[in-house]
């Protein structure tokens, strides 16, 4: 059962990237867009999330959940090394989640509320997602505290430059992945966002490159060599899907970019663990997972409850996305989405 | 402010503000399920219009209520990590099937609010009930696991120690049933009073009143029966509390000397030092025909605990008092409307009965906030009753004070806005035709 419910946390936060992240990419491409294609690019992303962006948001409950029932332990420290990032977090999450359904639910209002709901949620759509990748590798890589100060404990083990890199990395990427999203779900927008889905892609190469080759810096003088090659795979394999993706997009075979996306998502978090672990592996997680025996009839019972739950879930969730996304594939060109 | 202190108020603010929007969350579905069935049943569509706008409301409430739930599954960590380190196996089982009911929830309002007219109309129903269900169930599985706090059960506590854990009797303590009950209906008589007094409000101003109207009615039936039973599950949980956290009962009683024939005091001001309570009427042996169903029955006073281990009893005998009021206001309003559906109907044509519950739109708030403080202050010092206490749990991090008062800054701004929005959705209900716009 150790297994299935360890399954079960990595899985969600795999489909948090994977979902939620597309649905801060959907901020973070607003945020690349110039003013006057705003409108627009509001539009089409709101017909992209809009049936699916409050169950994307679950599956971070569903490992948070997980994660102080199984491994208690491991979620108390990092909520304690963690807390500042943490905190800048859930404020993103609140702005986040709150802008979205008030400047969808406010079609009356006057322009200044709408301007301040947008620019909350351009701002949360890229705090969010920074702070996610922060926090995350954080985790991978955080030092042990050398010290008992408040810097020490609190602040040293998310506040360095590897750490930051890693939370661009997450924004561009989930910038990245509501663009593969997009494109591949409405045809009709490839040559209106072709150049944004250009930058989009070479900025995620860029800042993939550089946080893959950080650890190879970090080490310069030791044993470097195993490093520069795990470096140079990770540049070449992303180069490779990201050309992948863009022939696919602008082929007839669009939608399987969107199976295709999920490569770069475990490039991402493979980045974050091979560099974070490479660079300090003494983090404030120890990989795999320890769980402490005395939870045995704990983790059961999780293991179960997950089970049984996701016979629920499963299926509703599969209809609904079936229910809303399939019309758009029969008839690619003619979208008149829920939202107007 | 020091950092006990802050993260203590940090919680009470999430939870005072998260408590609002989870009660409506619940509630609020059921009522726009009814209003649905009653088009799907009558065709009137009338109904199918303020199925739409309580729609609508469901939305934003929800929203607001799944990130501040969010937030709140974080702060348990961030700021009770030794709580949360040794409790979390032992009372997360209900918060697992939470979270799969608040993702079914999620679902199910994706297909309920973006599936007008795309899919069987018995099929798009099912989805807002399925919504309401799943909204109810998650409020009885989050306050099963804070009826653990209270009742905590399901292992053994030995030289700071917590071994035989079993999740399945922690999650059925003592304590789930009364407390998931008496919060469930509360949710119901508060949204109820809510809804049905905005309606009142509007009906009072004369704006769209045949669709306010047939709105006010239904959420003032729910609020009809929601209310009348609060007081039966309120007793269920007075004795319930008796029993297990003698303490808490007799802070709220005002209850110092373990005695028999204990009065049941009503109002009055409390006077911390010479701890006694002047102004309030008295019910000769109320306490104890209460507690026990004996007027000559025994009641446990404060004398019995030490003085580190007893709640505040200024804040407990005010927040009950307010509770109890507001709980009797309801009733009684419910009762008036009562007789007026049954014998009286010229009072619907009468603006005094709208007044009445224009007046009462936060009543059943103000009573669930109150209610949530007798239930958390009433534990106090501990966290876990008898096990923890609150002041091990907090997290050692310095400065927690400006992570409350971010919190403070970002939630009352929500609120003003989450009100603003509400104002502009039911001013615009006046004026639109619902039928040709889409929701959302």
């Amino acid at each position: 059962m150790n297994i299935v419910v360890i399954c079960y946390l990595y899985g969600s936060l795999l489909l948090y990237l994977v979902t939620g992240g597309a649905d801060f990419g959907a901020g973070v491409v607003e945020l690349f867009t110039p003013a006057a294609g705003k409108n627009h690019i509001r539009e089409v992303m709101h017909r992209l999330t809009s049936p699916i962006w409050e169950a994307d948001h679950m599956w971070l409950i569903l490992a948070i959940v997980i994660l102080f029932v199984g491994f208690p332990d491991v979620y108390a420290q990092i909520s304690t090394s963690l807390f500042i990032p943490m905190t800048a977090m859930l404020l993103g999450i609140v702005g986040r989640g709150t802008s979205y359904a008030f400047r969808n639910a406010d079609n009356s209002v006057h322009d200044k509320f709408k301007h301040t709901d947008n620019f909350i949620y351009v701002a949360s759509s890229v705090v969010t997602p920074f702070f996610l990748g922060v926090i995350t590798s954080a985790i991978f890589s955080g030092c042990r505290p050398a010290g008992s100060s408040f810097t020490d404990v609190y602040i040293d083990s998310w506040f360095n430059y590897f750490s930051f890199s890693a939370g661009v990395m997450t924004v561009i990427f989930c910038g990245y992945l509501a663009m593969v999203y997009t494109l591949a779900r409405f045809p009709a927008e490839r040559h209106v966002l072709r150049s944004r889905f250009l930058l989009l892609s070479l900025l995620f190469f860029a800042i993939v490159s550089v946080v893959a080759w950080d650890p190879v810096f970090a080490s310069l003088l030791s044993d470097s060599l195993p490093r520069v090659i795990i470096a140079s795979a990770i540049m070449l394999l992303t180069g490779i899907t990201l050309y992948v993706i863009w022939r696919l997009i602008y082929s007839t075979h669009s939608k399987w970019a969107r199976l295709f996306a999920l490569a770069p998502v475990l490039f991402t978090v493979f980045v974050i663990c091979c560099t974070g672990n490479a660079g300090k592996n003494t983090g404030i997680l120890h990989l795999p997972l320890y769980i402490n025996p005395d939870l045995g009839k704990t983790i059961n019972i999780l293991g179960i409850t997950l089970i049984i739950s996701s016979l629920l879930i499963v299926p509703a969730l599969g209809y609904l996305l079936y229910a809303f996304e399939l019309p758009f594939y029969k008839k690619p060109n003619n979208t008149p989405g829920p939202g107007q | 402010m020091n950092d006990f202190i802050a993260a203590r108020s940090q919680m009470a603010l999430s939870l005072g503000f998260h408590i609002i929007f989870s009660c409506i969350g619940m509630a609020m579905p059921f009522f726009m399920a009814t209003s649905h069935l009653l088009w799907l049943r009558t065709g009137n569509v009338i109904y199918q219009r303020v199925t739409r706008a309580w729609a609508k409301g469901v939305a934003i409430f929800f929203a607001t209520g799944a990130v501040s739930g969010t937030v709140l599954s974080f702060e348990l960590g961030l700021l009770w990590p030794t709580f949360m380190k040794h409790a979390g196996p032992i009372f997360g089982m209900p918060f697992s099937l939470e979270g799969a009911a608040f993702f079914i929830e999620a679902i199910a309002i994706g297909f309920y609010l973006y599936g007008w007219g795309k899919f069987n109309k018995w099929f798009h129903w099912f989805t807002g009930l399925v919504v309401g269900i799943s909204g109810v169930t998650s409020g009885i599985l989050v306050v099963s696991a804070n009826s653990w706090m209270n009742s905590p059960s399901g292992f053994t506590f030995k030289n700071g120690h917590y071994t035989n854990i079993d999740p399945v009797q922690a999650m059925f303590n003592n304590a789930w049933f009364s407390e998931a009950l008496h919060m469930c209906i509360a949710a119901f008589a508060a949204t109820a009073f809510a809804v049905a007094g905005v309606h009142a409000f509007m009906i009072l101003k004369k704006k769209n009143v045949y669709f306010h109207s047939s709105a006010f009615k239904i959420a003032a039936t729910f609020g009809l029966v929601a209310s009348f039973l609060q007081p039966l599950s309120g007793d269920l949980s007075a004795r319930g509390a008796a029993k297990r956290q003698p303490a808490k009962l007799a802070a709220m009683e005002v209850h110092f000397k373990t005695a028999s024939r204990v009065p049941l005091y009503i109002g009055g001001i409390y006077y911390e030092k010479t701890q006694s309570l002047k102004y309030a009427i008295s019910i000769p042996a109320g306490l104890s025909f209460l507690v026990n169903r004996k007027f000559d029955s025994t009641v446990e006073g404060l004398d019995h605990f030490p003085t580190d281990q007893r709640p505040p009893v200024a804040i407990m005998h005010y927040a009950f008092q307010i509770m109890v009021a507001a709980g009797m206001l309801m009733a009684l309003v419910s009762l008036l409307y009562l007789a007026a559906r049954i014998k009286w109907g010229r009072w619907l044509e009468k603006d005094w009965l709208y007044k009445l519950y224009a007046l009462c739109i936060p009543v059943g708030f103000i009573a669930v906030e109150a209610g949530w403080t007798v239930t958390e202050v009433g534990r106090q010092p501990w966290i876990i009753q008898g096990v923890m206490r609150t002041a091990e749990a907090v997290t050692p991090i310095h400065g927690v004070q400006f992570s409350f008062y971010a919190f403070t800054a970002v939630y009352i701004t929500l609120a003003l806005m989450v009100i603003f929005m509400l104002y502009q959705q039911i001013k615009l209900v006046s004026y639109t035709d619902h039928e040709r716009g889409q929701l959302i």
